[in-house]
C-alpha cells in the first residue's frame, strides 16, 4: 500500500485500538466498493457477512479480516456465512489487510482455503488480482477524504458516509 | 517378479572358498547348527544386492553394527558374490566384488550387473540398473523380502511412529513415504514462513523509519506551523521567490549592488538558494551605508570623548599643581624668597664655621704660651704673673683652666648654631625641591595640554585659538553626534528589523523545504514498491506460494493414494493373516485379528493391531504371540500376491524361534501356502521344525546343510 495510506491507517489504529480498526477497515472497504462503481453494497456491522456487494451479474460477499501479524484465523462460521450467500449468487471472498507498509488488501476466493490460522502468504495464489487493482486505489481515495471523519467519530462518522453514499448499514441500533 | 535362481558366494563372512546355491526349487532349506553360515548364506544374497546399505545402524539391526563383510582369515580379503535373478523380461546376474587391490590399504568394491540381453554393465551404471530393477531401499527388503527376526518383530512392538513406518515398508507402500518424507523433510511451510518473517522483519524496519520520520515531520510541522498535508512544492517556491524579491527590494532602497539571487526551478534545489540568501543577507548587514556611517560616528565619538578625558584630565592636574604651588608660597614666601634663605643661611653658617676655627686657633696659641711658661720655670711653679710681677698662686693652672672652659663655651656655642642652620637649610631645600618638581609637572601638563588642544583642533578641523575653549568645542560636537547617532540608530534598527523579516522568511522557506525533504522520503516505501526488482519479487513470492501449496496438494494426494493402497492391500491379505495368527497361536481369547488403517495426526497411514473387539492386541500377548503375530502380518501380505513388492521370494531367518512344538507345525502349513505365491528360501538350525518342514511341505524343495565352521575349511555346505 502506499506510505501515506499505510501512515493513515496506521494512526487510525493507533487511535481506536485493533478492534475497532477492523470495523473501520470494514466501512472504508465499503465505502471503496461503493466508489468503484458496485451499486448495490451492504455493510454489516452485526454478525454475518461483513459486506455484500454487486453490479449486475457480479457479485461478491466479503468477510474482512485485519491483523498485524502474519496469519489471520478463519473461522468455520466465517467459512459457513460466506457459503450460504453462495445461494444468492454471492461469490465468497475472504478480504484480509495486513497493516504494514508493503501490504495490500488481500482479497482471496475461498474455495481452495481451510478454516483455522492461514498465513496470509499462503493466500497469494487464491487473490483475486483484478478485484485488488478496482478496490485499491477507490480505498486510499476514500481513506484519504474520510480520515478526518474516522479520526473523530470512527464508525458513526463512516456510517454517515455509508449512507450518503447509498450504501445499506445493517448494524446494531 | 523378481525370484532368484543361483548364489555363489566366496570370502563372504564365514565363507572361504567358493560355494554355489541353487535356488530352483519352490522351497530351499538351509539347516545347520548355530554359526554354520546359513544367515551368512542370507547375508551374501542381501548384501550382492544392496552392498553397504545393509550395514551399520540405519538397518535397525544391533549385529549390522560394525558388520565386517570379508572373511576375517583371509589373508587378502577378496570377497565375490554372484546372484542370478529370473526378473519379468529375462535373467540378470548380479556380481559384487570387495577386494584389496595391490598396493593399497582400502578395500575396492566393484558391482556387475549382466543384462537378460547378455550385456554387462558395471560401476555407477550397474548400480543404476539394480536400484530400477529392485524398485526399493535396503531398509524395505529387510521388511518385505527378508523376514530377520528384529525388523519384523518391530513392525508389533516398535513405537507407533516405527511401527507404522515399519507396516507400510511392508506393504510396499515405501515410495509414498520415501516422497512425504522427502517433502517434509525440505520444510517447504518453515522456508515459507521463514521468508514471511523475514519480510516481517523488512516491514518493522520500514515501519520504524517510517515512524521516526513521522514524528520528525510533525514536529517540523508544527515549528513551522504548518496544518496536516497542505505544503506544497509550489507554495514553498513562491515563498523563495518572496524572500529573492525582498533582498533585490532592500538593496535597491539601501542604494547597494543589485542583489544576484536565482531562483531554482524546483523546490529540492532550494538549499543552495538558502544558502546563497543566507550569504547576501549577511552581506547586506555589513554593507549598509547607514551602518557604516554610524559606525564611522560611534568611532569619532570615541575618539572625541577620549581627547575630551584627556584634556579636562590634564587639565585638572594642571590645576592641582597650582593650587600646591600656592599654597607652598603662601607658606614659604615663594620659591625666590626660599633660595634667598638658602643663601643667607648658609652664609651664616659659613662664617660660624670661620669663628669656630679662629676661636681653635686663638685657644691654641693660649695654650702654647702656657706651656712656654711652665717649661721656662725651672724652679717649679711660680706664684707670680710674670707680666706684672704680682703674687698669683697656682697662675698657670689657673690660666689653663679658664682657658679651656672659654674655649669649651664658645665652641659648643657655635657648634650649637652650626647644626641649627644645616638643619634649617635641609628643610629649605625639600621645599626647593617640592618647587622644582612642581615646576616640572607643571611644564609636563602644559605641554599635554598643548597637544590636546592640538589634536581637537585636529579632529575638529580647525586650527583653535587662544580665544576657543577646546572643551566646550568637544562637547558640543559631542552633542551633534549624539543627535545624529540616535538618528541613525533609528534608521539601522529599522533596516535590521527589515533583514531580519527577511531572514526569518528564509527559515520559513527552509522548515518548509526540510519538511516537504521528510514527506518526500517517506515515499521511499512507495518508491520500493513500485520499483521493478520488487515487483519481481512479489511475483517470486506469489510462484513461491503457488508451489508451496502445490506441493502440499501433492502432499495430499500422495497421503491419500498411500491410505488408499494400504486399504486395498490390506483388504486383500486380513484373511490371511487373520488366518495365520489364529493358526499359530491357537489363542483362545483371539478370534479374530484385525488391521486397522487410520490417519496420525500428520495425516500418514497408521495402522491398529485388534482384536475382535478392537482391543489393541500388542500389550496382552505372549513373545511366542508377538513373533507369531509379527509372522502372520509378514506371511499373511507375502501370501497375498496382490499385496507387496516386485520380490517373488521371501527369505526367512530361523522363524521359529520362540515358537512352541504346535506353533512350528502350523507355521509349517502356513509356509506351504506361502509357497503358492513366494519362492521359500528358509534358514533354520531347529531341528524339530526343519524336520516338520520336510515331512510337512507338499512342495518341491532343496535342502543344504551346514556342518560345522571352522576358521580353515569356512562354511561346509551339502545339498540333498
Amino acid at each position: 500500500m502506499k506510505t501515506e495510506t499505510y501512515q493513515l491507517l496506521r494512526r487510525l489504529h493507533d487511535r481506536h485500538g485493533p478492534r475497532e480498526f477492523g470495523k473501520i477497515c470494514q466501512k472504508l472497504l465499503a465505502i471503496a466498493c461503493r466508489l468503484a462503481g458496485f451499486e448495490h453494497v451492504v455493510e454489516r456491522g452485526v454478525q454475518g457477512v461483513d459486506v455484500d456487494v454487486a453490479l449486475l451479474t457480479e457479485r461478491y460477499a466479503t468477510e474482512v479480516k485485519t491483523t498485524e501479524k502474519d496469519s489471520v484465523v478463519f473461522q468455520q462460521k466465517d467459512m459457513e456465512g460466506l457459503a450460504s450467500r453462495r445461494q444468492d449468487g454471492y461469490q465468497p471472498l475472504l478480504a484480509v489487510l495486513r497493516l504494514s507498509p508493503f501490504s495490500d488488501w488481500h482479497l482471496v476466493s475461498i474455495e481452495h482455503l481451510r478454516t483455522g490460522n492461514l498465513l496470509i502468504a499462503s493466500l497469494r495464489p487464491y487473490r483475486r488480482r483484478d478485484l485488488e487493482e478496482r478496490l485499491t486505489p477507490r480505498f486510499d481515495e476514500g481513506l484519504g477524504a474520510h480520515f478526518d471523519g474516522a479520526w473523530a467519530d470512527s464508525q458513526s462518522y463512516l456510517d454517515k458516509v455509508l449512507r450518503n453514499l447509498g450504501v445499506q448499514v445493517l448494524d446494531t441500533e | 517378479m523378481l525370484t532368484p535362481r543361483t548364489l555363489k558366494v566366496r570370502g563372504f563372512r564365514g565363507f572361504l572358498n567358493e560355494q554355489e546355491f541353487r535356488f530352483d526349487t519352490p522351497v530351499v532349506i538351509l539347516f545347520g547348527e548355530n554359526h554354520s553360515g546359513k544367515s551368512s548364506t542370507l547375508n551374501a544374497l542381501e548384501w550382492c544386492l544392496f552392498g553397504d546399505e545393509c550395514k551399520g545402524i540405519q538397518t535397525g539391526i544391533r549385529e549390522r553394527v560394525g558388520w565386517i563383510v570379508p572373511n576375517r582369515h583371509l589373508d587378502r580379503p577378496d570377497v565375490l558374490v554372484e546372484l542370478t535373478l529370473d526378473g519379468p523380461d529375462g535373467t540378470y546376474r548380479v556380481c559384487r566384488r570387495l577386494y584389496k587391490a595391490p598396493k593399497k590399504t582400502t578395500l575396492v568394491e566393484e558391482l556387475e550387473v549382466c543384462l537378460p540381453d547378455g550385456k554387462p554393465v558395471e560401476r555407477e551404471k550397474a548400480e543404476q540398473q539394480l536400484t530400477r530393477l529392485l524398485g526399493c531401499s535396503s531398509r524395505d527388503f529387510m521388511t518385505t523380502v527378508y523376514q530377520h527376526q528384529e525388523t519384523i518383530r518391530g513392525i508389533v512392538i516398535e513405537k507407533p511412529k516405527e511401527r507404522n513406518e515399519a507396516i507400510d515398508r511392508l506393504l510396499g507402500l515405501s515410495g509414498y513415504t520415501n516422497l512425504l518424507s522427502g517433502i517434509n523433510d525440505a520444510s517447504l511451510q518453515r522456508r515459507h514462513k521463514k521468508i514471511g518473517k523475514d519480510f516481517e522483519d523488512f516491514e518493522t524496519r520500514v515501519q520504524d523509519i517510517l515512524a521516526v520520520w513521522e514524528k520528525e515531520l510533525n514536529a517540523k510541522r508544527q515549528e513551522a506551523g504548518v496544518i496536516g498535508n497542505r505544503l506544497t512544492g509550489s507554495g514553498t517556491l513562491a515563498a523563495a521567490r518572496e524572500v529573492q524579491q525582498s533582498l533585490k527590494a532592500f538593496a535597491e532602497r539601501a542604494g547597494l549592488e543589485p542583489v544576484a539571487l536565482e531562483l531554482p526551478a524546483g523546490w529540492q534545489s532550494l538549499p543552495a538558494f538558502e544558502k546563497s540568501a543566507k550569504q547576501i543577507l549577511s552581506e547586506l548587514r555589513a554593507a549598509t551605508p547607514d551602518l557604516q556611517e554610524q559606525q564611522r560616528l560611534l568611532d569619532r565619538r570615541k575618539e572625541l570623548a577620549r581627547l575630551q578625558s584627556d584634556y579636562e584630565s590634564a587639565r585638572t592636574h594642571r590645576d592641582n599643581i597650582g593650587k600646591k604651588t600656592r599654597e607652598l608660597d603662601t607658606e614659604h614666601g615663594g620659591r625666590k624668597a626660599v633660595t634667598a634663605r638658602i643663601a643667607s643661611m648658609d652664609q651664616t653658617r659659613k662664617a660660624e664655621e670661620a669663628r669656630r676655627r679662629a676661636i681653635d686657633a686663638l685657644a691654641a696659641l693660649i695654650e702654647e704660651a702656657i706651656n712656654y711658661l711652665e717649661r721656662s720655670d725651672e724652679d717649679g711653679p711660680t706664684n707670680r704673673c710674670p707680666v706684672c710681677e704680682t703674687e698669683a698662686p697656682n697662675l698657670l693652672a689657673t690660666l689653663s683652666k679658664k682657658l679651656e672652659t672659654a674655649r669649651q663655651g664658645q665652641l659648643n656655642k657655635i657648634g650649637d648654631k652650626i647644626e641649627g642652620l644645616k638643619r634649617s637649610l635641609e628643610a629649605l631645600s625639600k621645599i626647593d625641591e617640592a618647587y622644582e618638581k612642581l615646576d616640572k609637572q607643571l611644564a609636563r601638563l602644559v605641554e599635554e595640554l598643548s597637544t590636546a588642544r592640538r589634536e581637537i583642533g585636529e579632529l575638529l578641523g580647525k586650527e583653535l585659538t587662544d580665544a576657543d575653549d577646546p572643551l566646550a568645542l568637544l562637547k558640543s560636537e559631542l552633542a551633534g553626534l549624539a543627535h545624529r547617532l540616535k538618528q541613525l540608530s533609528d534608521a539601522v534598527q529599522e533596516k535590521q528589523a527589515a533583514l531580519q523579516k527577511i531572514e526569518e522568511d528564509l527559515d520559513k522557506v527552509h522548515t518548509a523545504r526540510e519538511i516537504l525533504q521528510l514527506a518526500e522520503k517517506k515515499q521511499f516505501a512507495d518508491r520500493i514498491q513500485e520499483s521493478p526488482e520488487y515487483q519481481a519479487l512479489e511475483a517470486a513470492r506469489d510462484r513461491l506460494a503457488l508451489f508451496v501449496a502445490d506441493v502440499e496438494a501433492v502432499k495430499s494426494a500422495l497421503l491419500a493414494a498411500s491410505s488408499e493402497e494400504a486399504h486395498q492391500k490390506l483388504t486383500a491379505a486380513e484373511r490371511a493373516i487373520d488366518e495365520y495368527f489364529r493358526q499359530l497361536t491357537r489363542s483362545p481369547d483371539v478370534r479374530q485379528i484385525q488391521l486397522k488403517l487410520n490417519a496420525d495426526a500428520r495425516g500418514r497411514n497408521a495402522y491398529d493391531i485388534t482384536d475382535q473387539d478392537g482391543n489393541d492386541l500388542t500389550p496382552i500377548l505372549s513373545q511366542g504371540d508377538l513373533n507369531a503375530l509379527a509372522l502372520a502380518v509378514f506371511l499373511g501380505l507375502a501370501s497375498c500376491s496382490a499385496a507387496v513388492s516386485g520380490f517373488g521370494f521371501v527369505l526367512l531367518d530361523d522363524p521359529s524361534q520362540s515358537l512352541g512344538s504346535e506353533h512350528k507345525k502350523q507355521l509349517c502349513k502356513i509356509l506351504d501356502r506361502v509357497c503358492d505365491t513366494r519362492r521359500v528360501l528358509l534358514a533354520t538350525m531347529d531341528r524339530e521344525f526343519y524336520e516338520y518342514l520336510r515331512d510337512g511341505l507338499t512342495k518341491a524343495k532343496t535342502e543344504y546343510t551346514f556342518g560345522a565352521w571352522t576358521a580353515e575349511n569356512g562354511v561346509r555346505v551339502g545339498r540333498r
